[in-house]
């Protein structure tokens, strides 16, 4: 092939006119010496002649000063323009609510990591504080503590007839050891409770002995027994957790969480009980179950009996029950955005309609183990889906799209400026 | 090519090379869209352009003893990151016939058949492309939408190849920057 067809082919390349054919053609030039000689020298050509030297914008100008000198570690002299990213248009509106759509690809986003420093927010430190992981603490029958994310895989402990297996994956497993007839089981009592507790920014699963598996999020715990006895399976839990419950009519699965009763026979379901959240809500995706509320507060005996009907209630899957804090009844929405409610579990924030600053910065908290300060007030309100894998930095440039906030990081403080 | 460094770029250059900082953030300004606007235009992904263009500078920097003996800064910074280009490239077009049924991504966007999955980017792409020159936008517009070769497109408009390619290649460095943003899939509602 002489110079001109190469020249040819690589400017079908960089215009994407290279048919699939030319594709491999121009694929296997490049890996000889001889066509790696024409590409540098015009690639030579093209930069000293200016080729396609384009407009440049002010966002990208601020962009690339910050991941140039954020790596040499001086300060870009002169003004550092303050560019709303891609606020220009909406500078005008007035949203009431912002709505973040980011479905999901982190990959297609990675580019945005570099976070820019601004004089007035600075989100520069935001970049290395990553987020959260599979850390947890196992809490023994007897009270010693396994701390989880430093344990090595594998068996990490007996708890009467169950073997505790640690996975590489983030995952606690109860296997069932039956007849390990040592004489060493007869002195366990059979109603060991171990608890999986996460800190912030961690998150962690859970295969109980009878097989089902529990998710559990950051700040959040569970207690169980290593094996089930009696008539019911019992786990206590705080924060949230999404379950999948094997089926067993015999011994119903009952979920405890602060004053709720999830009764279920096998089913999938979340519940969301942080303390910080205005309700309690327990999501059901599959099967069915039972919700009940423990009697809260003294409400009088008249109340009691008029609220009686919704003190229970049963969930088809696809609805949400959600008891609101303080003596509100127990309600069912029967639209819920199910996606929204298990998105922690499929490594994703996600925000509904209604979320406001504060409820997105709970769990942005909770999930990079950050404190977050507030300055001034909103009531706009954020939705939209991220991931969680994403550095604070990135997490905090796309809400920061929404033109809710501003943000400016320091250490581990996130100080959220209200727009 | 040897162009002298004009009298303020050497000022420049030694100033950079003492460890004046101001010295390096003008050079810096001088020469980041050049740089960029190559890469972008030969890698054809924004964030390996950029990481080009950090990478060079960030060279620059490190290197910066070096500059006072530099008879030509521009072709400096393209030794800098020739290496870095070339297999990018090449990293690029393996990728491109490993997935060999993804076209360049608005090309393929165009199809009918794709416009419901990519309905969101689709229309973000249409912005995109109303904020093209005029110019731009014909020559995108007859090379993607009516398959036009180059040498048919510059008969349409009565322009050279070269003129389409240059066009072409801006349009679609526009397009990398504007698609790239998460406004893509960003929607504002007012209640």
């Amino acid at each position: 092939m002489n110079e001109q067809a190469f020249k040819e082919l690589l400017d079908q390349y960089i215009t994407g006119r290279l048919s699939h054919e030319n594709q491999s053609t121009f694929a296997m030039l490049l890996e000889k010496p001889e066509y790696q000689a024409m590409l540098e020298a015009e690639l030579e050509r093209s930069f000293m002649d200016d080729e396609f030297e384009g407009t440049e914008t002010a966002e990208r100008k601020a962009r690339l000063n910050t991941l140039i000198f954020e790596k040499i570690a001086v300060k870009p002299q002169g003004p550092v323009h303050r560019v709303h990213f891609l606020r220009r248009s909406w500078v005008k509106i007035t949203a009431a609510a912002a709505i973040l759509l980011l479905m999901g690809s982190v990959a297609y986003y990675s580019w945005l990591k570099p976070v820019k420093k601004e004089t007035v927010a600075s989100l520069g430190p935001a970049a290395n504080i990553l987020p959260g992981g599979n850390k947890a603490t196992l809490t023994l029958g007897d009270g010693s503590v396994i701390v989880l994310d430093s344990a090595a895989n594998g068996a990490i402990a007996q708890q009467g007839n169950s073997q505790i297996k640690k996975t590489k994956n983030g995952e606690l497993i109860y296997a069932q050891t039956q007849n390990s007839g040592g004489p060493l089981t007869t002195h366990h009592s059979p109603l060991a409770f171990n608890t999986l507790a996460t800190p912030r920014g961690g998150q962690y699963q859970l295969v109980l002995p009878d097989g089902s598996k529990v998710w559990l999020n950051a700040v959040s715990s569970i207690t169980y027994p290593a094996s089930f006895t009696g008539t019911e399976r019992r786990v206590e839990i705080t924060g949230e957790a999404y379950f999948e419950v094997t089926h067993n009519k015999k011994m119903p699965f009952v979920v405890t969480a602060n004053g709720t009763n999830v009764t279920v026979l096998g089913t999938h379901f979340n519940v969301n009980a942080y303390a910080y959240e205005n309700a309690r809500r327990v999501t059901l995706l599959e099967g069915s179950v039972k919700v009940s509320q423990s009697a809260i507060g003294p409400a009088s005996k008249r109340e009691q009996s008029a609220n009686n009907a919704e003190r229970s209630v049963v969930l088809r899957p696809g609805e949400q029950a959600v008891m609101a804090v303080g003596h509100s009844p127990l309600t069912i929405d029967h639209s819920p955005d199910l996606e929204q409610a298990v998105a922690w579990k499929n490594g994703k924030f996600s925000f509904g309609e209604t979320a406001d600053i504060h409820s997105v910065m709970n769990q942005v908290a909770d999930w990079y183990n950050v404190n977050v300060v507030y300055k001034g007030a909103t009531n706009k309100h954020i939705s939209g889906t991220i991931s969680r894998n994403v550095n604070l930095g990135l997490l905090l440039q796309l809400l920061k799209t929404t033109g809710v906030a501003d943000f400016n990081v320091e250490g581990k403080t996130v100080e959220v400026i209200m727009n | 090519m040897n162009q002298n460094p004009s009298h303020t770029e050497k000022e420049l250059l030694i100033g950079v090379a003492a460890g004046n900082e101001e010295a390096f953030s003008r050079l810096v300004n001088l020469y980041r869209n050049k740089v960029f606007s190559h890469a972008l235009t030969f890698v054809k992904s924004y964030e390996e352009a950029e990481e080009i263009t950090q990478d060079i500078f960030v060279k620059v920097w490190a290197n910066r003893h070096r500059l006072p003996e530099v008879k030509d800064f521009k072709n400096y910074l393209f030794i800098l990151g020739r290496n870095h280009l070339v297999s990018a490239i090449r990293k690029k077009v393996m990728d491109t016939i490993s997935n060999n049924d993804e076209e360049d991504i608005p090309g393929t966007l165009l199809l009918p058949d794709t416009q419901v999955e990519y309905k969101e980017t689709y229309r973000h792409l249409i912005n995109g492309l109303d904020r093209l020159p005029p110019q731009q936008k014909a020559v995108f517009t007859l090379s993607r939408m009516e398959n036009l070769s180059h040498a048919e497109i510059g008969e349409r408009l009565g322009i050279s190849k070269r003129t389409v390619k240059f066009h072409l290649v801006q349009a679609l460095n526009f397009l990398r920057e504007y698609l790239r943003y998460p406004g893509l899939l960003l929607i504002v509602w007012l209640f």
